[in-house]
């Protein structure tokens, strides 16, 4: 009889660890399988295809994984996500199965939050996705058939359809629009998580001084962001960037300095309440500085708001950032993004549907994987919101 | 009543001047100055000079702000260079327009995410309750350039060119080339057409996330004490919902309105370029093209102007909504 | 014929923990014009009972058997279509709910919420609709009703908002009340005044009334019969002054014992231990046992039935389900017990 290896609930913790020979073998040759076979099929499948993929990977691309350390730094990035990787499988599915239920028992506020966010069953699927979007982009060098930039036979290479040796096709100059999406896809999500962590750092700090302070400091700062917030945030960005040379480092800054109005608000409505809580009224009796306050006891308890905030933020901030690029606003060919590949396209509709297509569909499919763990998110920190 | 739109007219004109001076900085604390834009490359120091000269660049900042927000207040919005005309009246032709078609996708989108967040409220833990959730997020997730070229390719250049239907909709422009020779009927006819595949581009994806609010707010209306009245009267279910439930429910949907304004025109400037739409936003983006910075911060000023009267208008709604913010 | 005859109610709720049987085979009447108080601690199944008489309860989760009766007039109410149920609701069975600041819509002015009843059920036209809830909110002792009737719930004071609500109940003529803990949320002068109110209005129109109330000093003021609830079950029913004066069961004891009484000297209040089982598991047998000073072995291992108390000078109506009743071996003869 095959014992779930997973969820006992109520096994008592004292029980003896039997370590199971099988499965740890098992955990070797197959990481995630005994998982899979112990019922959490969700979790198991996810980490045994990782794996799959990622040995597939480096055996099918052997010889640009041998290279690597040799290349460049994309290709030393990739090698070392490769490694490291599989590494986390086998360690994860071999503790996992030796130790059985044991480590799932610790019931700290993170094991509990992440018990309410794996039953959301859509919600998981949805941080996969965003997992496997970031390793594609990471992985790009070994994972591209071509490089993007290389261009084909200009009189019979140029928008040929969907074909064995063209995933997705290529565009007007004859480049492989799936390498391109690969490559795109480090533009799309490396500026979408960077430009949201400046935006939540400032957005916080403007927002727990703001709360703490209170009374005029409070009044005035909310009222600028008022006025930010009122500002539609692409008018603001093509002002801005019509000033500029548009640059990858231009737009990062860019859209992480047009954000922080929302996390300054969502954190400062937290900090007007948390402000009369016991243990900050405990914390101004005994005389602790502001900073002091601000940062150990206020922010911190307003994480969770935040971390939500930030993965809805990386959404809408992909779709601002591809947006831009579409307008030319953006990142600058040759390096592509998915906002420049759309735009390729434009003039080629009717005869190249793919071109335009398929860059369109990655932001839809990585923005709404976003949207969906960012929504799960929500429901496991706040079990309240949930219907 | 009236005291509270006023109360609210006067909160956002300090708003209003805020934004302008935001504008001001933005373009005036930018590395190098409008000048040797505006006199372009390779100009003699001298008549660079005098450009700066002219356009009152010589004088200390203060002064110029001082100006600046003058010539706003009396709707002086300087010259175009790229049209060679005043930028008032730019805005004036082009302003319509983009009001007309963020106006019916604004209402298109208000009556489908409503209808669709009632339908699912009242159909809650079922089948169409968890696909229409899956859909709204799945609009919301949208880019709006990227539908709108969809709808083009589909409803435009495959249905006409490959699959040759019926129907099919015109892909740029307010109005076909010979407007000018149709009779008045089809002349309103021939703009709904071309008003058709913009507004519903701008509409799906706002519709996603108002539906979103309406379920979550709707679901939290269906459990108040007040239905349960309402239903002990013996009305029956639809009018429990359309004339109990509904109106409470509105009203947090009502500040989304205002919080979805910004959305909406960050929309209209992709989709006014993909549709070639004779609007304000396709006239920023060409304005940036050409360097046209009177233009550029004029239409910045009318965005954010817009905003902040969508937003004294959701005010005056919500009072409409709630009597208990009428009555203070 | 009875207004009202319930009979072996069961209303259970499907719930994460479990089946909850909230409401467990509850059986009893109330007579045309009678006025019947239904009490018990909070949780027992009270509100249940009155929203599964009005069947306004939510399904799912909530599901009333099909073996249950509500009869209204003979008319039998379970199993109706929610199309012909609508016909009663309102307009033979009107209800008045526990709390008058969230019963009431607060976006809509008090007149439409009436006037839409009225016009509802008594197919007026606007005009006379209007007419006559402003007759209506006069009724309900309303000071200036022509102007409350343009203004929203949120400008009234509780009491009045709970007028409003009783002028709605009252204003199809219904031939039964049910008033949930209608004054539990109110000021003790204003809950005084709205008893008055509702109990000069019952007489007047010859109405029906159940009042689930938690308060026995109530009960003992306005109702003709009073049912105890507990536990999802009936523990005893009978006319007001044979169960109040001389209680039998030892729950109904325990409630009267843990009010204070003016003039009866400084006696120790007697409150009941302990606290409303989980309705998600009642206990075994006597659902009372856990709490009851009186247990003996048979009352946790057998539900004691429904008996009934006395003879004809207790108008044959005062039963109790308890095993203390059934153990004297000799029945008390009545000649011994009459008042």
């Amino acid at each position: 009889m095959l014992r779930p290896l997973g969820r006992e609930v109520g096994a008592p913790t004292s029980a003896p660890r039997r370590p199971k020979r099988g499965g740890v073998l098992l955990a070797i040759l197959l990481p995630g399988f005994p998982q899979f076979l112990g019922g959490r099929i969700l979790v198991g499948g996810f980490a045994l295809l990782l794996w799959a993929s990622f040995v597939g990977i480096g055996s099918i691309r052997w010889e640009r994984v041998v290279a690597a350390p040799g290349g460049g730094w994309d290709e030393r990035a990739a090698l070392l996500t490769l490694l490291c990787g599989l590494m986390a499988i086998w360690t994860w599915s071999i503790r996992d199965a030796t130790l059985g239920s044991g480590v799932a028992r610790t019931d700290g506020s993170w094991a509990r939050f992440a018990r309410e966010f794996g039953r959301n069953r859509v919600a998981s699927i949805g941080l996969g996705a965003v997992g496997i979007s970031y390793l594609a982009a990471l992985l790009a060098p070994f994972l591209a058939p071509f490089d993007p930039a290389f261009q084909g036979d200009l009189v019979v290479g140029r928008l040929s359809a969907p074909s064995g040796a063209h995933l997705l096709g290529t565009d007007q100059f004859a480049r492989d629009v799936f390498s391109r999406l690969l490559y795109g896809a480090r533009v799309s999500l490396s500026i979408g998580f960077i430009a949201v962590a400046i935006s939540m750092t400032i957005g916080t700090l403007v927002g727990a001084v703001a709360g703490f302070l209170g009374g005029w400091w409070d009044a005035a700062i909310m009222r600028f962001v008022d006025m930010v917030i009122s500002f539609p945030r692409l008018v603001l960005l093509i002002t801005v960037i019509a000033l500029f040379e548009p640059s990858l480092f231009v737009l990062v800054v860019l859209l992480g300095l047009t954000q922080w109005p929302l996390p300054a608000r969502i954190v400062r409505g937290e900090v007007l309440s948390l402000r009369e809580r016991e243990f900050m009224v405990a914390g101004r009796a005994l005389g602790f500085r502001a900073p002091r306050l601000i940062f150990r006891h206020l922010i911190p308890n307003t994480l969770a708001p935040v971390t939500v905030a930030a993965t809805l933020g990386i959404g809408d901030t992909i779709i601002l950032e591809a947006g831009l690029s579409f307008l030319g606003l953006g990142i600058q060919p040759p390096t592509p993004s998915w906002g420049t590949m759309v735009a390729d396209g434009r003039n080629h509709l009717l005869g190249a549907w793919w071109v335009t297509t398929f860059p369109g569909l990655a932001i839809v499919l990585v923005v709404l994987s976003f949207n969906l763990a960012g929504d799960g998110l929500r429901d496991a920190l706040d079990p309240r919101l949930r219907r | 009543m009236i005291g509270y739109v006023l109360r609210r007219v006067g909160g956002a004109v300090p708003l209003v001047l805020g934004v302008a001076t935001i504008v001001f900085f933005v373009m005036n604390l930018a590395p190098g100055d409008p000048s040797s834009l505006y006199a372009g490359p390779g100009v003699s120091p001298q008549a660079l000079e005098e450009v700066r000269q002219n356009m009152g660049l010589d004088a200390p900042v203060h002064v110029r702000y001082i100006r600046w927000m003058g010539a706003m207040a009396q709707g002086d919005f300087g010259h175009s260079l790229a049209r060679g005309q005043p930028v008032r009246d730019v805005i004036r032709d082009l302003l319509p327009n983009t009001l007309l078609l963020s106006g019916t996708a604004l209402a298109l989108a208000f009556l489908a995410g409503i209808l669709i967040g009632v339908l699912q409220a009242v159909r809650h833990n079922t089948w169409i309750d968890s696909s229409l959730s899956g859909a709204s997020l799945f609009f919301y997730s949208i880019p709006s350039f990227w539908l709108a070229l969809m709808l083009i390719l589909v409803f435009s250049l495959y249905a006409r060119n490959v699959w040759g239907w019926p129907v099919h909709f015109p892909a740029s422009g307010m109005t076909s080339v010979d407007h000018a020779w149709m009779t008045p009927w089809e002349q309103v006819k021939d703009r709904a057409m071309h008003l058709v595949l913009p507004a519903t581009s701008l509409a799906l994806v706002l519709a996603g996330g108002i539906a979103r609010y309406t379920r979550t707010s709707m679901l939290e209306v269906i459990h108040q004490d007040y239905i349960r009245t309402a239903r002990a009267k013996g009305l029956p279910e639809w009018r429990v919902i359309a004339g109990h439930a509904l109106r409470n429910a509105l009203i947090p949907v009502v500040t989304v309105f205002g919080l979805y304004l910004p959305l909406l025109f960050s929309g209209t400037v992709f989709v006014e370029t993909v549709f070639a739409w004779p609007g304000m936003g396709k006239l920023v983006v060409d304005a940036i093209g050409q360097r046209d910075y009177p233009v550029v911060m004029a239409g910045a000023l009318v965005f954010a102007v817009m905003v902040v009267v969508g937003n004294l208008i959701a005010d005056v709604l919500y009072s409409v909504v709630d009597p208990r913010i009428r009555h203070g | 014929m009875t207004l009202l005859e319930v009979q072996d109610l069961r209303t259970w709720f499907a719930k994460e923990e479990g089946e909850v049987r909230a409401v467990d085979g509850v059986s009893f009447h109330v007579g045309e014009g009678e006025a019947v108080g239904l009490v018990g601690e909070s949780g027992c199944g009270k509100t249940v009972t009155a929203l599964s008489i009005a069947g306004l309860v939510p399904d799912p989760p909530g599901h009333i058997h099909g073996s249950s009766s509500i009869r209204l007039r003979g008319t039998e109410l379970v199993g109706l279509p929610e199309r012909r149920l609508r016909r009663f609701r309102g307009k033979e069975v009107a209800m008045v709910f526990q709390d008058p600041m969230s019963s009431l819509n607060p976006v809509r002015t008090v007149g439409s919420q009436i006037s839409e009843v009225v016009r509802l059920h008594g197919r007026l036209g606007a005009r006379e609709a209007k007419r006559r809830t402003v007759q209506l909110l006069r009724e309900v002792e309303i000071p200036d009703p022509d102007t409350r009737y343009r203004e929203y719930p949120h400008q009234l004071s509780g009491g009045m908002r709970q007028r409003v609500m009783i002028a709605m109940a009252l204003s199809c003529e219904p031939s039964l009340l049910v008033a949930d803990e209608p004054t539990t949320a109110l000021d003790v002068t204003i809950q005084a005044q709205l008893l008055e109110l509702l109990s000069g209005l019952r007489r007047e129109r010859k109405m029906g009334l159940l009042l689930i109330t938690h308060d026995l000093a109530v009960v003992a003021e306005l109702c003709d019969r009073v049912v105890v609830m507990y536990a999802g079950k009936v523990v005893e029913t009978g006319r007001v002054k044979d169960v109040f004066s001389q209680p039998a069961h030892p729950y109904t004891r325990g409630l009267l014992g843990s009010l204070p009484r003016i003039g009866s000297g400084r006696r120790r209040l007697a409150p009941i231990v302990g606290g409303v089982p989980d309705p998600a598991g009642w206990p075994s047998g006597c659902r009372f046992h856990p709490r009851c000073p009186h247990a003996w072995g048979r009352c946790s291992a057998e539900l004691p039935s429904l008996r009934r108390r006395g003879g004809r000078a207790h108008g044959e109506e005062w039963t109790v389900r308890c095993w203390l009743e059934e153990e004297p071996l000799e029945p008390t003869p009545d000649v011994g017990k009459g008042p």
